[in-house]
């Protein structure tokens, strides 16, 4: 047997190896060197919490006492592991992305960040976790007990009483120490969980050094320990279904619902990846765990002296053979189950606590909340190390008050069927989009309430809260209210008879709640984030619009987050949006990240209630409709640019067919080109073989028929030649290969000797020409040899067809918006008005009248010169005749001399 | 065509991983039926010799089955699968059918 200093040495060297591994890993974590720390298997050790102390001893004391039924407490939460797929994803899907904080803030913010549920469910958790406290409390007091009351003239702390406050105040400092150095629940604890993991595998070495000594070392080996079992009275304990089923379930539950399971599952996890080898590691580390219980029981009951504590068989057995340094091993790991238990444990209830009791409260005394002065940062902390204490101090109460007796061992079922009635608002909240804040309101609060008088109360015995009475005959004598008979359901198992009725009733009220009731636009928003979590990469906007000041938000920032976390923060933002310094522009965008950051330091609810105060009071306030307004109005632009896409293709599909249109005519004036061209050039060709033919045989000829057939050759021959020239000239003309020589002239010398030069045209008809000379003395800069050319062939258009009895033509100086331009106007008959257009065409005469000796090119070359040189010609309607007006390219002009 | 085996290939590769999904799903099924087993095996009171030692092994050698089987499944489950959207499941569907 020890001495007290060496178990106390053992303890603190224990306590201080704990601290030593938290301090190394919050540093290396702060280091940036996460690494091994954040293993999937530090990950599934973690995870261990769920077995307490109620695990390490009180397996074997129900095993002892029921059989194999204790299994079922682990099979429940195996199950929920192995079947992580349907909801455990989601849940850490959900919680990373919304940045939960702990249970109660997943209810809350999944019901619109409702602060009213945010507080029940943390109250809820507090009245059920305390007992659970006070039991791992009361299980290191007896340990020691165990210690002691082999020598107890050794030890100087008599009272038990004593011990439990040194464990709780012992287990305060450490929580206090690691567990609110950082503020933002999603830095994660990496001290505190490595610390739990090297916890978990004293545990497990522990019971499994047990477990071998006792089939090994008592027993020789398996086959006698199968004997034994078989033959101990633990084999007569009968298999009660209803309790069989119930325990799965309920330690399933609560595996989820537990504030310091959530803590370690959801919050503390940083990488969806570990779930994925968490599902199956931790299930082998819970069959590890219990794989010795039952023969440890077996063999306790057959080795002990009858009315041993079955619940501390673990430590009683090897300390009666004389195995003290295995007895003091397990005496560590019994150590490790409780104060990992209870220091996660009051994390998560701190944590709760602060953001769901006192934040809100200390807002809504202080109206101006965050914007007035005060560190905040330094409420919350202050806030979450005084909840620790309280946490503790309730459990350390509890513990007192129950008498530390074996009452205490069956809480921790009492316990687990108290969180379990967050179960349908969690399950709904996450599966179910009409989940609405009142339907979780009303279920949580029924099953609370149904769960409160049917267990928690009946629990603590007759006459301590409820009077015995009232427990055999119900409330003033209706049988059919009796505490643990419910509505005449006397026949079944206290167990299943609570859950049965708090579940039931919860989920009634959940359901019926949720289907009557209307879920304010916030809450629909959130359902449908939390439900389609898998569906959403980005979060959906909550602030849509603010006048909130970029400094004002940077100030709350610092007295929550810290100024350094708080300038990096707004700094990242503003860099992001390209601008410099450290404010930001406050966009909708910036406010929800800046809401969700918020939201990891003190919950959804009072982040949402903090950002509220500050931008525009209330949540989705009548600026958020005008958002939503803003949104569908863009929506609508979006639309009407769609129209306008679609209205701009039309345009250039009817663009596209007037091309086509074109390209069609083209190709048909090309077809009618081609065939005049043929034409034109057959005609003087036809003539000179003819010709040529009769000069060929023609002896009979005399001279002058000789001449005047070889005249005719010539005269084709230079119609020919001139018609190839014209087209050719047309043709370098269109294909820009023409080089213009400009020169400066008076524009009446081009005029003069265009109409010179024309005077052989038609020279049989008396043809008079009016002219302005005094007009024409105007300086011009083009390329004269075409200007001429083009009022050559305007003049001998006019002297060719014009068909009044008195030809005449006026050429006459005109301005035209600011430009030079000569009109050329005859007295004929003019061009209809169908032709006009045509008349520039290649080819196009209006009457088939070769004989003028025109090709049809005239016009048509005109125009290309006219728009080479920067000019036009064009037909001038309504002047009485037929008249063309050429409009000379602008220059600098000034009057000639 | 070598597109077409690609395709193949491709379809084969997204319907393992559903049924290795699917697989995921139904283990804690069967799973909890195996585990409600021994409460079929009313041995008290029958006269005969009690077994809780046999059922104990068998309760452990479902339970190591389960781990072995999850295991196996968690490591065929790759870690692009946690975030297969639920659109792309769709996809999935569409290209089993091909």
């Amino acid at each position: 047997m020890f001495a007290f200093d060496i178990l106390i040495e053992v303890c603190i060297g224990y306590v201080v190896l704990l601290f030593l591994v938290a301090y190394v890993a919050d540093r290396r974590a702060r280091q940036g060197k996460i690494g091994w720390l954040r293993s999937p298997l530090v990950y599934t050790l973690s995870l261990s919490i769920y077995c307490t102390a109620w695990t390490f001893y009180g397996a074997v004391g129900y095993a002892a006492r029921s059989g194999i039924e204790f299994l079922c407490i682990y099979l429940g939460p195996s199950l929920v592991m192995i079947g992580w797929w349907w909801g455990l994803r989601k849940l850490v899907r959900i919680g990373r992305m919304q940045r939960i904080t702990s249970i109660a803030d997943l209810i809350s913010s999944r019901y619109g960040k409702s602060a009213m549920l945010g507080g029940l469910v943390t109250l809820l958790a507090v009245i059920a976790t305390t007992p659970y406290i006070a039991l791992q409390l009361q299980s290191v007091t007896l340990s020691f007990g165990v210690f002691a009351a082999a020598s107890p003239s050794d030890w100087p702390v008599q009272s038990q009483h004593a011990t439990a406050i040194w464990v709780a105040v012992g287990l305060a400092v450490f929580t206090i120490v690691f567990g609110t150095r950082n503020l933002d629940a999603n830095e994660r604890h990496h001290g505190v969980v490595m610390a739990i993991a090297v916890e978990a595998l004293v545990k497990l070495a522990a019971l499994l050094a047990v477990g071998a000594f006792v089939v090994w070392g008592i027993a020789d080996g398996p086959r006698e320990i199968i004997q034994r079992i078989n033959e101990s009275p633990i084999a007569m304990a009968p298999n009660q279904s209803s309790r069989w089923l119930a325990l799965i379930f309920l330690s399933g539950a609560a595996f989820l619902c537990l504030p310091r399971m959530f803590q370690v599952l959801v919050v503390e996890n940083d990488d969806e990846h570990h779930l994925s080898t968490a599902s199956w590691a931790f299930p082998l580390y819970l069959a590890l765990l219990n794989l010795f219980v039952l023969p440890i029981a077996a063999m306790g009951l057959a080795v002990l002296p009858q009315g041993s504590n079955p619940d501390l068989f673990v430590l009683t057995l090897p300390l009666s053979q004389g195995q003290n340094s295995l007895a003091m091993l397990v005496f560590l790991g019994g150590f490790s189950s409780a104060t990992s238990m209870v220091i996660v444990a009051s994390i998560a209830l701190s944590t709760m606590v602060s953001n769901h009791v006192v934040m809100p409260l200390w807002l809504s005394i202080r109206r101006q909340g965050a914007t007035v002065s005060g560190d905040v940062r330094e409420v919350v902390l202050m806030s979450r190390r005084l909840s620790i204490s309280a946490v503790l101090g309730l459990g350390y109460v509890y513990y007192r008050f129950s008498g530390g007796g074996e009452a205490l061992a069956s809480i921790g079922l009492v316990s687990f069927a108290g969180v379990v009635q967050v179960l349908p608002a969690l399950v709904g909240g996450v599966f179910w989009r009409g989940a609405t804040r009142v339907g979780a309101a009303l279920g949580v609060s029924v099953g609370f309430v149904v769960w409160l008088y049917v267990m928690f109360l009946p629990s603590f015995g007759p006459d301590v809260l409820l009077s015995a009475r009232m427990m055999l005959e119900g409330p003033l004598g209706i049988g059919w209210l009796r505490p643990q008979a419910l509505f005449g359901l006397h026949d079944v198992d206290p167990l299943v008879h609570a859950l049965l009725w708090s579940m039931a009733f919860n989920t009634t009220a959940f359901c019926i709640g949720s289907l009557l009731s209307f879920p304010n636009p916030l809450e629909r928003v959130q359902g449908a984030q939390f439900v389609n979590v898998f569906d959403y990469t980005a979060s959906h906007r909550g602030w849509s619009r603010s006048n909130v000041d970029a400094e004002d938000l940077l100030i709350m920032a610092q007295r929550i987050l810290g100024p350094s976390e708080a300038q990096a923060l707004f700094q990242a933002a503003a860099d992001a949006q390209g601008k410099q310094g450290y404010l930001p522009e406050i966009t909708p965008d910036f406010i929800d990240s800046f809401e969700r950051v918020l939201a990891g330091s003190v919950g959804a609810a009072t982040a949402h209630a903090m950002i509220g105060q500050m931008t525009s009071g209330s949540a989705l306030s009548v600026e958020d409709l005008m958002a939503v307004a803003d949104e569908t109005a863009q929506i609508m632009e979006y639309s009407s640019q769609l129209e306008a896409q679609s209205q701009e293709l039309s345009r250039t599909a009817g663009q596209l067919r007037d091309a086509n249109e074109k390209l069609t005519a083209l190709s048909v004036q090309k077809d009618a080109f081609l065939s005049q061209i043929s034409h034109e050039l057959r005609t003087p060709m036809t003539s000179i073989r003819a010709f040529s033919e009769i000069l060929m045989l023609g002896d009979a000829l005399d001279a002058e028929e000789k001449a005047k057939y070889s005249k005719i050759i010539h005269d084709e021959a230079l119609r020919l030649t001139r018609l190839l020239d014209a087209l050719l000239d047309l043709n370098v003309l269109e294909h820009g290969h023409v080089t213009i020589e400009q020169e400066r002239a008076v524009l009446r010398d081009v005029i003069d000797r265009a109409v010179f030069a024309t005077s052989a045209v038609s020279a049989d008809r008396v043809f008079t020409i009016d002219r302005n000379e005094a007009r024409e003395a105007v300086q011009i800069y083009t390329d004269l040899d075409r200007l001429s050319q083009v009022f050559i062939n305007l003049i001998a258009n006019a002297r060719k067809y014009c068909d009044a009895p008195r030809p005449r033509l006026t050429i006459r100086v005109v301005r035209v918006d600011g430009g030079l331009a000569v009109d050329f106007v005859d007295n004929g008959s003019g061009i209809p008005a169908e032709s006009q257009s045509l008349i520039f065409e290649k080819f196009s005469r209006l009457s088939d009248q070769s004989a003028a000796g025109g090709a049809g090119l005239g016009l048509a070359i005109s125009r290309e010169i006219m728009t080479k040189l920067g000019g036009s010609v064009t037909y001038l309607p309504g002047q009485g005749g037929a008249a063309f007006r050429v409009i000379l390219p602008k220059l600098p002009m000034e009057r000639a001399a | 065509m070598p597109d077409d085996t690609k395709q193949l290939f491709l379809a084969r590769d997204t319907f393992m991983r559903r049924r290795v999904i699917d697989a995921s799903r139904l283990l804690p099924l069967l799973g909890l039926f195996l585990f409600l087993i021994p409460l079929l095996w009313d041995d008290v009171g029958s006269g005969r010799e009690a077994f809780l030692a046999e059922k104990l092994l068998y309760m452990f050698a479902v339970w190591f089955s389960l781990v072995a089987v999850a295991a196996v499944l968690a490591f065929k489950l790759r870690p692009g699968d946690l975030n297969v959207p639920r659109g792309l499941e769709e996809v999935d569907r569409e290209a089993e059918i091909d």
